[in-house]
């Protein structure tokens, strides 16, 4: 096709950089915004914006941070659009919690590797209930059903659940010493 | 007050505005919760990932004929016209995998395959991303990125994306042009990015260590722990990555193999088998197949039911055998139709050995696995060594034994057989099947016996 080129050097270098950044960048601005869908918009826009300044970027090193400023900035004003919407934490919590997350991507990578093993130690129902809240809206409700529970109640559980699964990956990534 | 609940609430988006006050005051004032906080959001991140990498292996089972059109519409990764489109294509590309099922990648070639999976395995098939286990045989999946990946039983390994990968276990091959320069294989303890290249990948049976070579090109390699990572640029450099660490060494280029010489002596002359070579697959069924006719392959692995072995027989009834002073027996190594030119371990060994029971040195045409002569019915005659980075040349042995062996057995044709010894207990070199040339080969002469005599 006429309209496919190859790519040049400085393209394929950015590509590279934002998918290798891009599960740290999106779970950095999971912690920013209340809701996924924000999260999607916000690094949608924020991808955007990053191509066009990436020829500002001295070094790839420099990717990661320079790519959290710019998901930031785009969380903040996806925040004060959906102030109406939700109840969200204050702008002094979420400055707070932005300034204090620092992630790498190999961190990242490792909690998910734990992650996996943790899930594999947990019981099939609940590993179904805990992937549940990403899949269709009405899911949980859905299972709540099926199980005979109150909706509250599973959400009780799913937040149990959600916690141990914390501490089954803190204790994994303790005791292999990092 | 259970702050992991209310943090979990919020996370889920079921806090009520009470619940998001106290959070809040709650959050800023105490800084240990905020890390609880920040931990939870990524746990929840992770969670997300994981699930929707399910999910749309799902939906792509129940829902597979919409894949194609979709598929063929979609932009590729470089659809370039304009800066800002292309950072809409590559954007609308990572959004769409997360939100919908996406077809990230084909099967592209299958050797009598078998796969377990939820996901459609017929080549041709549009897979999605989840988890692919291939119980045998050899399969290259084609991402929609131009990545290439052989993957040979048994392996299981997840596709996340058109440019992610994580192989849990077994060997592959990764080919990565241009258009999929970045490309991320992950394995349990790092990962390596590619920038356009070929090499291979081997995680070992306990899941932990992966031992990437590279064939050509540039890759970095990634340790997840510690954070360090490390270039691969030179062919046959190999990088270990694994719970601990990352150990590279350097590729060992330098000539171990003994090459033969080309042109031969007045005194000396060649017998070749006339036909009578043939290799056999420990797995019977898949002996009949065609690509056995040019080709002699020698392989172990950790799965037993693809070694491979091959023999050959020389008549040396005109020779005169008083009058031998050296005998070589030379192989031509030829790339492997199975499209795979380098791989593990770094040295691979070879041994030849010569057949004495008489029963086992008769030549049976069509002779299958249990037929064929074993070491058990021979003698060692010796060994051979090819690096990993050589898919070409001359290969083989000449020493005193081999001269004795014809001598003492030349009466008749005299059977040889070669295995490669490397390989099984080293957990390594799955992927590689050795070829040589048979008598049939297009290009290359089949084996030949250089006798000279005084």
């Amino acid at each position: 096709m006429s309209n496919q080129a190859s790519p040049t050097s400085k393209e394929s270098e950015f590509v590279g950089l934002l998918i290798r950044h891009e599960p740290v960048l999106r779970a950095y601005a999971r912690t920013l915004l209340p809701a996924w869908i924000s999260v999607d918009d916000a690094l949608q826009e924020a991808g955007i914006v990053m191509w066009d300044k990436f020829a500002e970027l001295r070094s790839q090193d420099g990717f990661l941070p320079w790519a959290k400023v710019i998901v930031r900035f785009k969380c903040l004003r996806l925040i004060e659009a959906s102030r109406k919407q939700k109840p969200i934490l204050s702008d002094a919590a979420i400055a707070l919690l932005a300034e204090e997350t620092d992630v790498s991507e190999e961190a990242y990578q490792e909690m998910r590797l734990a992650l996996d093993s943790c899930l594999g130690q947990i019981s099939q129902a609940h590993r179904e209930l805990v992937l549940a809240p990403y899949c269709e809206h009405g899911k949980i409700t859905e299972l709540a059903e099926q199980m005979g529970r109150s909706r509250n109640s599973l959400y009780k559980l799913l937040g149990r659940l959600r916690t141990e699964l914390g501490r089954c990956i803190e204790s994994k990534l303790a005791s292999q010493g990092s | 007050m259970d702050w992991n609940q209310k943090i979990q609430r919020y996370l889920l988006g079921e806090a009520s505005e009470q619940e998001t006050a106290e959070l809040t005051h709650e959050l800023e004032e105490n800084a240990d919760l905020r890390q609880t906080f920040i931990f939870a959001s990524h746990v929840d991140a992770a969670l997300r990932e994981r699930s929707l990498q399910e999910t749309l292996s799902e939906v792509a089972r129940d829902d597979k004929r919409e894949l194609p059109s979709q598929s063929a519409k979609r932009p590729s990764w470089f659809f370039i016209s304009a800066s800002a489109a292309l950072a809409a294509t590559v954007f609308v590309a990572i959004g769409i995998w997360i939100n919908r099922p996406e077809t990230i990648a084909t099967i592209a070639s299958s050797e009598n395959a078998a796969w377990e999976s939820a996901l459609p395995t017929n080549v041709g098939a549009g897979l999605t991303a989840g988890q692919l286990e291939l119980k045998r045989g050899m399969s290259t999946i084609k991402f929609r990125s131009g990545a290439e990946m052989l993957v040979e039983a048994p392996a299981s390994l997840r596709l996340l994306s058109p440019m992610r990968v994580k192989l849990l276990s077994g060997t592959a091959v990764v080919n990565v042009p241009d258009s999929a320069k970045g490309f991320v294989l992950e394995t349990p303890n790092g990962y390596a990015i590619d920038y356009g290249t070929r090499f291979s990948v081997e995680i070992d049976d306990r899941g932990d260590a992966a031992d990437f070579a590279l064939i050509e090109g540039k890759i970095e390699v990634h340790h997840a722990k510690s954070g360090e990572s490390r270039m691969l640029a030179d062919s046959g450099v190999s990088a270990v990555v694994s719970a601990k660490s990352i150990t590279v060494e350097t590729g060992d280029l330098e000539e171990q193999v003994k090459m033969f010489p080309l042109t031969l002596d007045d005194d000396t002359f060649r017998i070749s088998s006339n036909g009578r070579c043939r290799s056999v697959v420990k797995f019977e069924k898949f002996q009949d197949r065609k690509i056995f006719d040019d080709f002699l392959y020698v392989k172990s692995g950790n799965n037993p039911n693809w070694d491979y072995k091959s023999f050959f027989q020389f008549d040396v009834s005109e020779v005169d055998r008083d009058r031998l002073t050296d005998a070589r027996l030379r192989l031509n190594l030829v790339p492997s139709p199975f499209g795979v030119a380098s791989l593990l371990p770094r040295v691979n060994r070879f041994a030849v050995y010569g057949i004495t029971d008489t029963d086992a040195r008769q030549w049976r045409d069509g002779a299958l696995w249990s037929d064929a002569p074993t070491p058990a019915e021979g003698v060692l005659l010796g060994q051979f060594e090819i690096l990993r980075s050589q898919e070409r040349g001359s290969f083989g042995i000449s020493n005193k034994r081999l001269l004795s062996f014809i001598k003492e057995y030349g009466d008749a044709p005299v059977m040889l057989l070669v295995m490669r010894e490397t390989g099984k207990t080293d957990g390594v070199g799955k992927v590689l099947v050795h070829a040589f040339a048979s008598d049939t080969h297009p290009e290359s002469v089949g084996p030949q016996l250089e006798l000279s005599t005084n």
